[in-house]
């Protein structure tokens, strides 16, 4: 559903695939407050423009922005550094964009229990015993994912995908395992 | 000197006139990404999202005479550190107190970049097009869709900067549509010098311990083990002998493309692997499976940034040449 969000912010979807996520985003109530955040902060957006006229737009959504907080349990807890360093609208809003395209996720791993999300929630993946790596494994692999990263260019991105996987693996929340191992 | 000077001034150069592809050529747009990251230096926040997770990340990258230099950090989480030149890469793991350090080799024969020549062959198993991407961290952009014509690839989408061709979003997509893993610059600067102290590690903790692997053997595997099966259009494009970090043997690498997407094969003896964490069966991080099995006391791993029915296909054929 995300992707389909991402798309729509992006312009990018077509008629039918618009059609699509908006339906699931009336039905959807936690979708529905995503969407409705994100509106604020595409206004917010949009009035980058007028920033240079009036710079006290910036303050006031901002402001409106921080004044919203404690209902946003996840997304904001987890990036408030990135806010306070957002010294202008522009960046606020663009991180506001992603950290809004990714609410849902965040707060159903914050309502269960940290280490596990409920199987209901787990996107169906095309081989059935493929499970997320335990973090012992998780650490074994990563010499070998350093070592294949530096022959799998990704497609131009060098072997930074490769690295950040090794980097931005967080073994403390992401991790289950079906078998308990 | 001025041989010294005058080879930045080229480098700066390039830097800046990575020529714009105007007819929106994809191939021409993918080697434009690929130039621009040997090219251009920039720093900038990026944001990596797979399955539920959100992960924000900082990169330094700086082109030099010894050629790219390359910081990524953690921002939020454990701190882990990743810096790159082209002789190492460092993995400063604070969560594990430890630094892992892999060595690289000067020439990149071996390397399976995505050359033009390759780009050709990519058509025989994607469905590759080019348009105007949104707008990504406040810069135009050009989209490159690229579609696997069966299940044992994923597809891209890349957008790559109008004005310098970098990469500043990329998502991988599994045939269906969904999103397995994606990038997304949401700050990037270009054309800013980058000062050699942000390509310093902020770990600089005396309790990390340092696994390094030992410096590259000078022979390539005489080449014992290979995949007896393997999806349409992926061939070996490199086989070697690598020491790996914490490893007491050296690990035989096999790597295998179509042109774009990666698998890596590594056959080591069993008594060389730790037995506890010695990967069996199917496992997932993100958009890569890794695949691990026990075979004529070898330990076999495979891992690629395809789907498991891929990786399973090739690490179950797997075996000691005849």
């Amino acid at each position: 559903m995300n992707e389909e969000l991402s798309a729509l912010v992006d312009g990018e979807s077509s008629e039918l695939e618009r059609e699509r996520a908006l339906r699931a985003l009336c039905n959807d109530p936690a979708m529905k407050a995503t969407w409705e955040r994100y509106h604020l902060v595409s206004t917010a957006i949009r009035r980058e423009l007028h920033m240079m006229v009036s710079p006290s737009v910036a303050d006031r959504v901002q402001a409106r922005l921080q004044d919203e907080q404690p209902e946003r349990v996840g997304v904001w807890t987890r990036t408030p550094r990135l806010f306070r360093a957002a010294a202008g609208l522009a960046i606020a809003a663009s991180v506001a964009v992603v950290a809004v395209l990714n609410l849902a996720p965040i707060q159903s791993s914050l309502t269960g229990p940290l280490a596990k999300s409920s199987p209901a929630q787990k996107p169906a993946s095309s081989v059935a015993d493929a499970r997320p790596a335990p973090s012992e494994q998780q650490r074994a692999l990563n010499p070998y994912l350093v070592r294949h990263g530096e022959v799998a260019p990704a497609a131009g991105m060098s072997s930074m995908l490769s690295h950040v996987r090794v980097v931005g693996y967080d073994n403390n929340s992401s991790i289950e395992s079906k078998n308990g191992e | 000197m001025t041989v010294t000077l005058l080879s930045r001034c080229s480098v700066l150069l390039i830097g800046l006139v990575v020529p714009v592809a105007h007819a929106a050529d994809a191939h021409q747009l993918l080697t434009r990404i690929q130039r621009a990251a040997q090219q251009v230096d920039y720093e900038g926040v990026f944001v990596y999202q797979h399955g539920d997770q959100l992960d924000s990340l900082r990169i330094y990258h700086k082109v030099g005479p010894d050629g790219v230099r390359e910081r990524l950090l953690s921002l939020n989480g454990v701190p882990r550190e990743i810096i790159r030149t082209n002789r190492e890469v460092r993995c400063y793991l604070p969560d594990e107190k430890a630094v892992m350090v892999e060595y690289r080799r000067a020439e990149r024969r071996a390397f399976p970049a995505l050359l033009p020549d390759k780009l050709a062959g990519l058509k025989q198993h994607y469905k590759v097009t080019s348009g105007k991407g949104g707008r990504v961290a406040g810069r135009s952009t050009q989209l490159i869709n690229i579609k696997p014509k069966d299940a044992y690839r994923y597809g891209f989408r890349l957008w790559a900067d109008e004005a310098t061709g970098l990469l500043l979003k990329a998502t991988l997509l599994e045939d269906s549509g969904r999103v397995i893993e994606q990038y997304m610059f949401t700050q990037i600067s270009t054309g800013k010098p980058i000062p050699d102290t942000s390509l310093e590690p902020e770990n600089r903790s005396k309790e990390l311990v340092w696994h390094r692997a030992d410096e590259p053997s000078a022979e390539d595997s005489p080449g014992s083990w290979e995949a007896r099966r393997l999806p349409p259009g992926f061939e070996l494009t490199a086989r070697m002998m690598r020491h790996l970090p914490a490893h007491r043997q050296p690990v035989e690498h096999l790597v295998y493309s179509d042109g774009l997407a990666v698998i890596s094969v590594f056959v080591e003896p069993s008594e060389s692997a730790n037995r506890s964490t010695a990967l069996s069966g199917m496992t997932q991080m993100g958009a890569v499976h890794a695949y691990g099995k026990s075979e004529d006391d070898h330990q076999i791993t495979v891992v690629g940034e395809v789907p498991a029915a891929t990786v399973d296909m090739v690490g179950a054929s797997v075996s000691r040449q005849p």
